[in-house]
């Protein structure tokens, strides 16, 4: 028996080498951590426990017969953060590249298979060179199963992707379909061709970090969701992102107590947004006055920095919140902004998260670039994702709401279930100078001053329109507030509402204008 | 600069000899006489030029959050210059003020995205300016 044992050991321990000592090297000097040091600092200590540690690949041709790859160069498994059950995989570059090949891929999809049945969270850790080349057909069969295996678990447990190395190609398209990017600076690098496949059929030079490096898709091309300067924080990072999620789609968010008081009121906040409404200042400021112990998990900060999204907590209940951010383009909607704001609303109404908006909006942003762009569609999945949403939804208009930029931003009649506004609130079809100029056009040309009359019907105007109480007297806005009571409004409006039970119309789905 | 090509057409071979005479000369490319046929990635679509003769569309439009690594700031959206904050040959730290463009009638301030001397201002208070065009830049 015992030699029975003494051999599993020795087994084991072969597994857990990777592609041995050499390589494991060659990872640390890159600044990396091999896939089992990563697992050891992402889970809660000792809670790790492997499936598939003896899995072989099983390709008799191109030499590969003959070669070992320890662990198929992912090592898969379970653990828990801070007390909960997660899957995680974790490609081992050590071992042949990571690269993916059949037998690869399926321990990533029984691991997928997995979470889906328990209902818990999957972390994808990925650090792989891309398909392995000598299983040919088989790999790509394997990328396949993965994105299958995305889509459909969408919507059902929170899908995570870390980048921590290379993803190139196909690889990359996982992590597009799962709900959050991680990268870390200098490390991951992610493209669908390369510098030099680029370099030979476009002639453009440009290099792996500025084509595909955290910090491009990050702010550029929004495909990523954090960026983080290493590892470590980019662990923790996920750990914070976990503590506000469910699960799954039929559970709640996790309920943190804390001792921010639920009728705490904030003089700050008047203070905060100028009162003229052409001075910007930054809503981060506003968010973090109003939520518990200013706790806000920003997501995508660096991408369409005119619309903020993120996570925190209103009297402990885990809510996602979107808010225009009038410090950058003006807080115009645009395109990407309206792309990233739309994503993020689904998911929060997916996981059942409460939503709540903060609204100081000028419009949409003019341009050729824009309309060409397509900036008619990609704002329709706004409007799309609010309506859609059937978790309680809040708004608080701070400022500025005009035109379809008003609809947009969860007013009650994309069923929005609290709209409350300052007094310092104007919502209009638009501004007083437009509206003005279009209105009384004969009235300022006929003028003897043109520009006393234009002055003095932009101030009637703006007297008369550029409030909430126009909104409130059609019941459009449920109630004008003071500001420094926007917390605990906010908490006792969630409160009454946060059991809300609203479902659509069974149906196949809808057709989201992606 | 010029490059020298052979390439190879219906079996037959053939060496060309390739200049390029700017960067922006439009359609003619380097990689158009390159091994590979197809045309260089398409640049923001032909009809939004020929239609908005007045707005110049431009793929340097989509890099419009101003932090460049080269240090070029270049004007988020379209608008007008209200107030330039620094001068030239200035130092600022990232994160300072360092204009302030009225768009959306809305004063949108502009910061550094990096540290450095201030050089090249392409701009003065009441110019209008277009997305992507260059206000200044940071050496």
């Amino acid at each position: 028996m015992q030699d029975k044992v003494d051999d599993l050991k020795a087994r084991q321990e072969k597994i857990k080498k990777g592609g041995g000592e050499k390589k494991i090297a060659r990872q640390h000097d890159k600044g990396k951590y091999t896939a089992r040091e990563r697992l050891d600092m992402m889970l809660d200590e000792g809670s790790f426990q492997e499936i598939g540690m003896f899995v072989k690949h099983r390709v008799q041709d191109l030499g590969l017969d003959e070669k070992e790859i320890p662990g198929e160069g992912v090592v898969t498994g379970r653990g828990t953060i801070e007390g909960r059950n997660v899957f995680v995989f974790a490609q081992d570059f050590t071992a042949m590249g990571g690269s993916l090949g059949e037998m690869h891929a399926k321990k990533i999809w029984k691991i997928m298979d997995m979470a889906e049945k328990a209902g818990a969270p999957i972390i994808g850790l990925n650090d792989s060179g891309g398909a392995r080349i000598q299983e040919g057909v088989h790999s790509l069969a394997g990328y396949g199963g993965i994105f299958f295996r995305n889509s459909r678990n969408s919507g059902i447990i929170p899908q995570l992707s870390a980048i921590l190395g290379p993803c190139a190609g196909g690889a990359v398209y996982s992590p597009a379909l799962t709900d959050f990017v991680f990268m870390v600076d200098k490390t991951s690098k992610m493209f669908i061709t390369g510098p030099q496949v680029i370099k030979s059929v476009t002639g453009e030079e440009v290099s792996a970090e500025e084509l595909g490096g955290g910090m491009a898709h990050n702010q550029l091309s929004g495909v990523a969701h954090f960026l983080d300067q290493d590892e470590e924080s980019c662990f923790a990072r996920i750990k914070k992102l976990l503590s506000f999620l469910p699960d799954n789609h039929l559970e709640s968010p996790p309920f943190v107590e804390n001792d921010d008081p639920l009728d705490r009121t904030s003089r700050e906040l008047r203070s905060i947004v100028p009162e003229k409404p052409n001075k910007s200042y930054d809503i981060r400021d506003v968010i973090q006055e109003v939520i518990d112990s200013g706790d806000f998990l920003e997501v995508q900060p660096h991408f369409a920095a005119n619309i903020v999204i993120g996570f925190g907590r209103l009297g402990g209940h885990s809510i996602g919140i979107i808010a225009n951010q009038p410090k950058f383009k003006a807080g115009c909607l645009d395109i990407d902004s309206s792309d990233k704001a739309a994503r993020f609303i689904r998911f929060c109404d997916a996981f059942n998260l409460p939503i709540l908006t903060f609204t100081d909006v000028p419009g949409y942003l003019p341009g050729v670039e824009q309309e060409h762009g397509g900036v008619i569609r990609h704002g329709a999945k706004l409007l799309y994702a609010y309506s859609e949403a059937t978790v309680p939804k809040l708004n608080v208009i701070v400022r500025k709401a005009y035109g379809g930029a008003y609809i947009a931003m969860s007013s009650g009649h994309l069923g929005g279930d609290y709209v409350l506004a300052w007094p310092t609130a104007e919502i209009a079809v638009m501004g007083p100078q437009g509206a003005a100029n279009i209105i009384f056009r004969r009235e300022i040309k006929a003028a003897d001053d043109p520009e006393e009359v234009r002055q003095q019907k932009v101030d009637e105007y703006r007297e008369s329109f550029a409030n909430p109480y126009q909104a409130a007297a059609q019941g459009y806005v449920d109630d004008v507030i003071e500001p420094e009571n926007t917390r605990p409004e906010l908490i006792r409006s969630l409160e009454s509402i946060k059991d809300k039970r609203e479902e659509l119309k069974p149906k196949k789905h809808g057709n989201f204008p992606v | 600069m010029k490059k020298k090509f052979r390439i190879t057409v219906d079996g037959e071979s053939y060496e060309v000899e390739v200049e390029e005479i700017a960067a922006d000369t439009g359609d003619s490319d380097i990689s158009s006489a390159g091994p590979v046929k197809e045309k260089p990635a398409p640049k923001p679509s032909s009809s939004a030029e020929s239609t908005a003769a007045s707005s110049k569309s431009k793929s340097a439009g989509r890099r419009q959050t101003a932090s460049g690594g080269d240090g070029q700031v270049e004007a988020p959206m379209s608008g007008k210059v209200l107030e330039l904050k620094v001068a030239e040959g200035e130092e600022v730290a990232a994160g300072d003020l360092i204009l302030v463009l009225e768009a959306m009638k809305m004063e949108n301030e502009i910061y550094a995205p990096r540290a450095g001397s201030i050089k090249n201002i392409a701009v003065s208070d009441g110019d209008t300016v277009d997305a992507g065009d260059l206000l200044m830049e940071i050496e």
